[in-house]
């Protein structure tokens, strides 16, 4: 697989002068945003901040980087949660047939 | 399949308290030499291959055609009447116990479970619209839809019979049934409505004007026809 740290990452830990394949596992690793902060500085506003459309000539990182993944929530607060089923009635357990026969 | 004639089953006379017996080897006892099968209960059996459902089906229909439906719902419905009264008898006897005693979820799947080792199919009884007087059966593996396969229109007019027959007389009211979803429509189980007759002429009318299973349900549900 071709990839860089910082393209997966959008880390800027990376030294540009030293490429990747030469650095020891420790440093590799350590340069992993592992807890996902520090997004790579991208030179677009994100959606949130300008309502100008995204230009499709954008690459696919500059693209995806605008979007606020981790920031609040733009488009609609959550739904509350929608209310439980009602319990199944506590006549089902005793239910004779009797009590069924009532019902037709 | 079942037919009634009274036997005697060894397995059952030695251990007459003994429920779990719905496998194939407890449930019926072959006797080679009378050439009979009995099953749990001391009914006779007999095995039939899926041509006497075919055959059975077809042969009707070349008699008297569209009625061959109310003819199969007929025989089912005297089925469910006796059966219903030969299933009073063995319940009491095995669980020492009226049949109008019991819990009812418990006694409706004890009158099932031999039909299910006889391999009339699997079924599930949704009993939430009780309370206004209608209740829905669902059945899987249908010996007649899965035999007669997908012919467009609802086929287990015989099972529709057997359910009214066996709650006609268990319920103590009139009670009719109708299939209003089968397998053989290329649903994949059959359900079927059991009520009042004016209920279930209501949902036979709206299949005929091409309502399908859950139209019916909402209709029914929404007070369309009172019972």
């Amino acid at each position: 697989m071709i990839a860089t740290a910082a393209s997966r990452n959008g880390t800027a830990a990376l030294n540009k002068a030293e490429p990747w394949q030469r650095q020891s596992v420790r440093q590799f690793f350590e340069s992993v945003s592992w807890e996902g902060p520090q997004l790579q500085q991208v030179n677009v506003q994100t959606s949130s901040a300008s309502s100008a459309p995204m230009r499709l000539s954008m690459s696919v990182q500059t693209f995806f980087d605008t979007f606020p993944w981790d920031g609040s929530p733009e488009i609609a607060v959550p739904m509350a949660p929608l209310s439980q089923p009602p319990e199944p009635a506590a006549e089902d357990d005793t239910l004779t047939l009797d009590a069924f026969s009532e019902l037709f | 399949m079942a037919t009634t004639a009274d036997s005697t089953h060894l397995l059952q006379k030695k251990n007459p308290k003994k429920h779990n017996h719905y496998s194939f080897r407890d449930f019926f006892q072959f006797d080679a030499n009378k050439g009979t099968v009995t099953d749990w209960n001391g009914s006779r059996n007999i095995f039939t291959s899926e041509d006497f459902i075919i055959g059975l089906q077809e042969g009707l229909e070349e008699e008297v055609g569209p009625a061959s439906a109310a003819i199969m719902y007929s025989i089912g419905l005297e089925w469910g009447k006796q059966d219903s009264l030969f299933f009073d008898k063995w319940f009491e006897k095995e669980f020492d116990m009226s049949t109008r005693q019991a819990n009812l979820m418990f006694l409706l799947e004890t009158w099932w479970w031999p039909f299910t080792s006889q391999g009339w199919g699997r079924w599930e009884v949704d009993m939430s619209d009780r309370k206004q007087g209608f209740m829905f059966i669902n059945l899987f593996d249908s010996a007649v839809a899965r035999t007669l396969g997908d012919v467009g229109k609802p086929v287990c007019h015989l099972y529709a019979g057997l359910f009214a027959g066996f709650f006609t007389e268990m319920v103590r009211k009139q009670l009719s049934c109708i299939e209003i979803q089968c397998y053989s429509m290329g649903e994949t189980y059959c359900k079927f409505l059991l009520g009042g007759k004016e209920r279930i002429d209501a949902a036979a009318f709206w299949m005929n004007e091409g309502a399908t299973a859950r139209d019916i349900e909402k209709r029914l549900r929404a007070g369309e026809v009172k019972g």
